[in-house]
């Protein structure tokens, strides 16, 4: 076996040299061409980052299907045929020694690439790179490298040594990967229509075997058929192309994965928080994170510390459709903030992002154990609380003190004076320095997002947060009294004031001016659907109310117009259409960030970005 | 089968596309025995052979070469020294790489014999395959088919296209095969003359199958060269069994393969004088394959 | 040494043992004499060794060549004799052609044609 295996080695020499040269050659091109036209070593280093990254992410599967097929042809070929079927080797053997010996020249240039370059994406030119950038932070990370360094290669090499042609076999190669297209295709449709997504976490470790016993189930008879030019029986070659095409099966999960993220929804992060400017944070499904303003997109694309990499991805594949559903934001006031993003059945990653420089300052990934779902900041102290009803405190760096039970005494001892809410005698009590603060609320008071529920039940109080306003210590619950309801601000000198209130469903929202209280915007939804004899999408309509210039609001219509309605009568002023969503809406992620002079509304071609005159623009993505 | 046959193959039958090419061809060798296969341009002669060395597959049939069948693993090429009709090297090896890199294959691969091969065929090791001159592949593929001491040879128009010294050399080093355990030998030729005296049977494969066989002695003992001259109004009769060579007006050549068609022939009275003598050996052949090898022209 | 014609009826071993006698009757090989191995004489005629191994066994048997010392084979000194002995053999079957021809019907002067062209071959 090692005989023929070393002298398929030799008789491929050439080709390998070929590559090399041609690889060394664009390196130096690239830095030359950069120093000529900038005389600045700086941009020779740019320069070569690039072609580096050229190759491992374009060159790479490029030169493998270029060696395979031809590899393949050539094994087949008549004048090899003449030369080598007489050596009294069996033709399986040659078929795998070739193969091996294929793949050790490409395992060769793979480990030449890595060597010479960095394993980062670069940010220039990041339009062309969709797709790459995709791949790159795929959930299918372990796959997608399996199946491009060895399945790749092996698939297209019989193909091409099947059809005895290197450009046949090449296409053939793809071809084979049609049911897996297919199959992503469907199995993104059967999704989208109906609710939860599969699991496919789980495929690894049925495809990959599947792949090995297609291609083994196929070299037999395809020896025999180009070898001793077995008769060409019908049912005998489809049984062939049908293993083949099972096989391409294994390009399913990567597939599927930048199938999704080319054409499925980013996911908005700070759709419910403050923004300290015009910009949407975003991220895609596979973990990268995009920093949206008015004139373009920049994306932070270095693959985040806490994404899983090649063995993680392979042997334990993620869940994917719960990974991105939760998350709590927290900005800081250097324009950079804090990400907790909740895995839904791993634990969950914390970061800390710089959105000027798009750095990612610090990564840290939590085990289920020590699962944090939420982070809150008290102003003075920032919270993160797990699923089993306890919390810590982080601090500036990131680091967590230990994990306590939810009730007063914990949070005293951590120096956070939490205040206890009766839920429904609508009492906020709080207990300090030995003394205790009442305000009586005119209501009951309801849940909002620094009320936490502590350990007993019935759950008949809360434990509420502090929250610093105006540099002083506040704390806000939300108030309802029949159909009236506030949030009332509780000030440690015993006032309280009254603030807007509002809750999802219809849902309001409102960012930089304020919105007069009132029912009238319970009422706006029928307005509009007579007005647009729009039918529901999903289950419920909904009229988002996204700014508010003291006179006028602008809401977002079922996600498909803009509205801009007179403040107190809700009457339509103007409307414009958004841009359209993919597929009707259905199945689609939307996300609509509002902002100081527009929205951001997402869709299939990109970020879009709407300013208040209804204007719509496709935002770029921006170099670096 | 028969198992005292080193070489022995039944119902032998292959299609390309439709097209017959062997259709039931049998045929056994004892050991020690060399054959000679005629056959026209087309009649299957190097797809037989493929089919026995393994190197092509069959549609029906079965083999058995020296106790192995071709069972598709190329085992059978071990044990069976091949001169392929188009032989072909790596061109960028040398003489002597090709010869090591052969003796990584072949187990019984005995190189001082190899080169002792190389050096009586007087073939300089150092030459590279791309620039041989075409004696000295058909030497250098004469040295890869016995070096590895096989006791069966198929060899398939081992001297075509050479130049009589080196034709003499490739047949005296057959010949020397020969003595000694004495070797299997299947061997096709073109101008099968060159080889008569070393044949011991001569088969003719046409219409897919082995047509005719027979051993070299009772061929030459009763093959016939006759001149005669036919009567004034007599035709030729038909016999089955006599091939006309040349016809001049009244005078005929025939050439009768047994001795009982020449006595037909006799009987029947046609001729007005007759003369008869031994055939020669290229007219034995051509008769032969003119008796025999059907009609495809390819 | 010894002329086999491929064309002749005759067996090539017939052929072989007919030359060597031929020779030792001429006197161009003597008793005593070495006779060229089996593999040599076979490459030097473009015969199969098998055929030359049988004109020697037969001739051994015949008492025209003798193997000494095991392996080689050399001239007997009884060879002569038999030569001489195959040689009137051969003469007499020529006559008894002869007389056959003629008895055939034909002539003296078509039988000195023949002779003549025979011998114009040998040259």
């Amino acid at each position: 076996m090692s005989r023929y295996f070393l002298l398929q080695l030799r008789k491929n020499r050439l080709m390998i040299l070929g590559f090399a040269a041609i690889f060394a050659l664009s390196i130096l091109a690239a830095c030359g061409v950069a120093y000529l036209h900038s005389w600045s070593v700086k941009q020779v280093f740019i320069a070569y980052g690039r072609m580096q990254h050229f190759w491992l992410l374009c060159g790479f599967p490029l030169a493998v299907m270029v060696f395979s097929a031809s590899a393949g042809a050539e094994l087949a070929s008549d004048v090899n045929m003449e030369l080598e079927t007489p050596l009294p080797v069996s033709p399986l053997e040659k078929f795998w020694a070739a193969q091996a010996a294929n793949l050790v020249y490409l395992a060769c240039f793979l480990l030449v690439l890595l060597l010479a370059g960095g394993q980062e994406l670069p940010n220039a030119n990041a339009a062309a790179q969709e797709f790459l950038r995709h791949s790159y932070f795929s959930e299918a990370l372990g796959i997608l490298i399996i199946a491009v360094c060895l399945c790749l290669p092996v698939s297209v090499f019989t193909c091409a040594y099947l059809l005895r042609n290197g450009m046949l076999g090449a296409a053939a190669g793809i071809v084979i990967t049609a049911p897996a297209v297919f199959g992503a295709a469907l199995l993104e449709y059967l999704n989208a229509a109906h609710g939860p997504r599969a699991d496919y976490a789980g495929w690894n470790y049925l495809l990959l075997p599947l792949w090995l016993l297609s291609i083994g189930a196929v070299s037999l008879p395809a020896t025999r058929l180009v070898e001793v030019n077995a008769p060409k029986k019908l049912p005998h070659m489809a049984a062939v192309l049908c293993a083949l095409m099972f096989g391409g099966l294994i390009f399913l999960p990567p597939l599927f994965g930048v199938y999704r993220n080319l054409i499925n929804a980013k996911w908005a992060l700070n759709s419910e928080n403050d923004n300290p400017g015009d910009m949407a944070v975003y991220m895609g499904n596979d973990g990268e994170m995009f920093f949206a303003t008015p004139d373009g997109i920049r994306a932070m694309s270095r693959r985040p510390k806490t994404a899983p990499g090649f063995f993680a991805t392979l042997l334990a594949p993620r869940d994917y459709w719960w990974l991105h559903r939760e998350h709590s934001m927290i900005w800081r006031d250097d324009k950079s903030f804090w990400l907790l993003i909740r895995h839904y059945n791993r634990g969950a990653d914390l970061m800390l992002v710089d959105v000027r420089a798009d750095k990612l300052l610090f990564g840290k990934t939590f085990p289920k154990s020590f699962s944090l779902w939420k982070m809150r900041n008290t102003g003075k102290k920032l919270l993160g609380f797990t699923g089993e009803q306890k919390f810590c405190v982080f601090d500036d760096n990131g680091t967590t003190g230990k994990l306590r039970d939810i009730n007063s005494k914990e949070f005293a001892a951590e120096g956070i004076a939490v205040a206890v809410a009766e839920f429904k005698a609508g009492v906020l009590r709080l207990d300090e320095h030995g003394k205790s603060k009442i305000w009586k609320l005119p209501g009951i008071i309801t849940l909002s997002e620094n009320i936490v529920l502590a350990r007993e039940r019935p759950i008949r109080y809360g434990l509420v947060l502090p929250t610093t306003q105006d540099g002083e210590r506040v704390y806000s619950v939300p108030v309802w009294n029949k159909d009236t309801g506030f949030l009332a601000i509780c000030r440690l000198d015993g006032t309280v004031d009254r603030a807007p209130l509002y809750y999802p469903h219809p849902v309001v929202k409102q960012t930089g001016g304020f919105v007069p209280s009132g029912a009238i915007w319970l009422d706006a939804a029928k307005n509009f659907e007579q007005l647009f004899h729009d039918k529901p999408y999903d289950w419920k309509i909904s009229a988002d109310a996204v700014y508010c210039d003291g006179r006028f609001i602008w809401l977002s219509y079922q996600d498909k117009h803009l509205v801009k309605a007179d403040g107190k009568t809700a009457a339509v002023v103007a409307y414009w259409r958004l841009p359209a969503l993919p597929g009707g809406g259905r199945g689609w992620e939307s996300f609509t960030v509002p902002s100081r002079s527009g929205i951001f509304v997402n869709r299939a071609e990109g970020v879009y970005f709407v300013n208040w005159e209804g204007k719509a623009k496709l935002l770029p993505m921006l170099k670096n | 089968m028969n198992s005292n046959a080193t070489v022995c193959f039944e119902g032998i039958s292959r299609s390309f596309g439709g097209h017959k090419v062997l259709a039931g061809a049998s045929g056994k060798i004892a050991a020690g025995r060399v054959v000679g296969l005629l056959g026209r341009n087309g009649e299957g002669k190097t797809t037989l052979l493929k089919i026995l060395l393994d190197m092509l597959a069959c549609d029906g049939g079965r083999a058995v070469i020296n106790g192995l069948s071709p069972d598709g693993s190329g085992e059978i090429r071990q044990h069976v020294g091949y001169i392929p009709e188009r032989p072909l090297f790596h061109g960028f090896m040398t003489a002597q790489g090709v010869l090591e890199t052969r003796a990584g294959f072949f187990r019984n691969w005995d190189m001082t014999r190899a080169k002792a091969l190389a050096s009586k065929l007087e073939l300089p090791l150092g030459t590279r395959v791309r620039g041989m001159s075409k004696g000295s592949l058909a030497k250098l593929t004469w040295i890869c088919a016995a070096a590895h001491n096989p006791k069966v040879f198929f060899l398939d128009e081992p001297t075509s296209g050479l130049d009589a010294l080196v034709r003499d050399d490739i047949l005296k080093n057959l010949i020397t095969e020969l003595t000694g355990e004495g070797k299997t030998i299947l061997v096709t030729n073109h101008r099968m003359e060159e080889m008569a005296g070393v044949l011991d049977a001569v088969w003719v494969l046409s219409g897919g199958a082995i047509a005719f066989a027979s051993p070299m002695e009772e061929l030459m003992r009763d093959a016939r060269h006759i001149k005669l001259r036919l009567k004034d109004g007599a035709q030729l009769p038909e016999i089955s069994g006599l091939t006309e060579l040349n016809r001049e007006g009244g005078f005929v050549e025939l050439a009768a393969l047994s001795g009982a068609a020449e006595d037909k022939l006799r009987a029947t009275g046609a001729a007005e004088t007759m003369e008869t003598a031994g055939l020669s050996l290229n007219k034995v052949f051509s008769v032969l394959l003119k008796q025999f090898g059907g009609n495809r022209h390819v | 040494m010894i002329e086999i014609d491929f064309a002749s009826p005759v067996a090539i071993y017939d052929q072989i043992k007919t030359g060597v006698r031929g020779m030792i009757a001429k006197g161009l090989l003597r008793p005593g004499d070495k006779v060229p191995s089996i593999r040599a004489l076979a490459v030097r005629l473009s015969v199969n060794p098998n055929t030359v191994a049988r004109a020697v066994r037969e001739l051994t048997a015949e008492g025209v060549l003798e193997s000494q010392r095991g392996e080689s084979n050399y001239v007997s000194e009884k060879a002569l004799l038999r030569a001489k002995e195959s040689v009137e053999a051969l003469r007499k079957e020529f006559a008894e052609a002869l007389k056959l021809a003629r008895r055939g019907g034909l002539g003296w002067q078509d039988i000195e044609s023949v002779i003549i062209k025979e011998k114009g071959r040998d040259k």
